[in-house]
């Protein structure tokens, strides 16, 4: 008994300088960040570049879902009063794309989730290629794709939000193919997006 | 009359608030308030069943993107075919009107508003409509029994229109 007394202050006491030094580590890394960061920005003034804008980011919470089962569309508690406008996209807690604002109010907006068969959105596909990505209730669809013949399974679907340069992700490729009668290739996409109902998104101000 | 059409009102307003919070999120693919419609179809005098069924198909048009007001249109079409299905059984042999045809007419139903709902979207996904039709007719059972044997047996009614 006298033995676990002893022991357990020394494993605190070695956990605690464990941490000590990941913050330390962890506070020079933010240092040679920042430093960087300042760095990066001169360097885009040297060579004339637009100053990029800092991703500015709005929590709302979803109220309601559409009643519709054949809508992906959700309410959430924010409107114009908050700054929003149609258009606008939202993201989730982990970076994903969610939905786009279509209908804005004074203090409750809708957004259509990334999945329902009215959202259409142009996205890059890995590194080329482009198409029109299209909602279809348990997933999506990339349509008009011409040039699909390096893409494979698992290939990243990603958009951008102008004027932020950093990538969007929406999805992964499932499945691709192409019939010999039509000139686009057929993508289907596996969203990111989880299917646990979410309470808490980001809008893209 | 006006405190049975009161109480049918509150049971559909249930149904919608079941829609609009989804518990289950996308993986429960039913839509409570069309159960509801359904059953009422089934078990209300057409009067009533023609003004709730155009109230809450208005109410659900307003939460919906469609420009038109199509579900009002729907669920008025719906309860009306409903209505004629149970009223011609009815004539064909008073004794028909069992479990199995109302369930073969709900089934009925289901099927159309999956047809309506897929013209409607441009929309045809052959295991969506699975699911759905599985899901909507199982939880349309589970819903009567709740009703029958839990609800309407304890107070001696008949169906819930007379609540």
């Amino acid at each position: 008994m006298s033995q676990r007394v002893n022991i357990a202050p020394d494993i605190f006491q070695q956990e605690i300088e464990k941490l000590k030094k990941e913050n330390l580590t962890l506070s020079f890394q933010l240092q040679q960040f920042k430093a960087l960061e300042s760095e990066n920005e001169k360097l885009r003034e040297v060579l004339n570049f637009k100053n990029q804008k800092k991703l500015e980011l709005a929590g709302v919470e979803i109220i309601a879902f559409s009643p519709s089962t054949w809508e992906r569309a959700v309410f959430i508690n924010s409107g114009d009063k908050d700054g929003l406008k149609p258009g606008m996209f939202a993201i989730d807690e982990e970076g994903n794309l969610f939905g786009k604002l279509v209908e804005v109010k004074e203090s409750s907006s809708r957004l259509a989730i990334v999945s329902d068969p009215n959202f259409n959105l142009p996205v890059f596909i890995g590194d080329e290629v482009f198409g029109l990505l299209k909602g279809n209730l348990d997933g999506a669809k990339i349509l008009y794709v011409e040039n699909g013949e390096n893409l494979q399974n698992g290939d990243l679907v990603w958009f951008k939000i102008p004027p932020f340069t950093a990538p969007i992700k929406i999805g992964t490729i499932k499945s691709i193919h192409k019939s010999t009668s039509s000139l686009f290739w057929k993508i289907d996409v596996k969203l990111l997006l989880k299917d646990k109902i979410l309470n808490k998104i980001f809008i893209v101000k | 009359m006006k405190i049975s059409i009161l109480k049918a009102f509150i049971f559909l307003l249930f149904l919608f608030f079941l829609d609009l919070l989804k518990p289950f999120g996308y993986s429960l693919p039913t839509e409570f308030l069309f159960l509801g419609i359904v059953y009422l179809s089934l078990n209300c005098d057409l009067k009533r069943l023609l003004i709730l069924s155009a109230i809450f198909g208005y109410i659900n048009d307003t939460f919906g993107q469609a420009a038109v007001s199509l579900r009002t249109l729907e669920y008025v079409v719906v309860s009306l075919l409903a209505y004629n299905l149970r009223i011609n059984f009815m004539l064909i042999d008073r004794k028909s009107e069992n479990f199995l045809i109302m369930v073969a007419i709900a089934f009925a139903l289901f099927f159309i508003h999956i047809i309506f709902s897929s013209f409607m979207m441009k929309l045809f996904l052959p295991l969506f409509i699975l699911h759905y039709l599985i899901q909507s007719t199982l939880i349309y059972l589970f819903l009567v029994w709740i009703l029958k044997d839990r609800i309407l047996n304890r107070y001696n009614l008949n169906n819930v229109c007379s609540l």
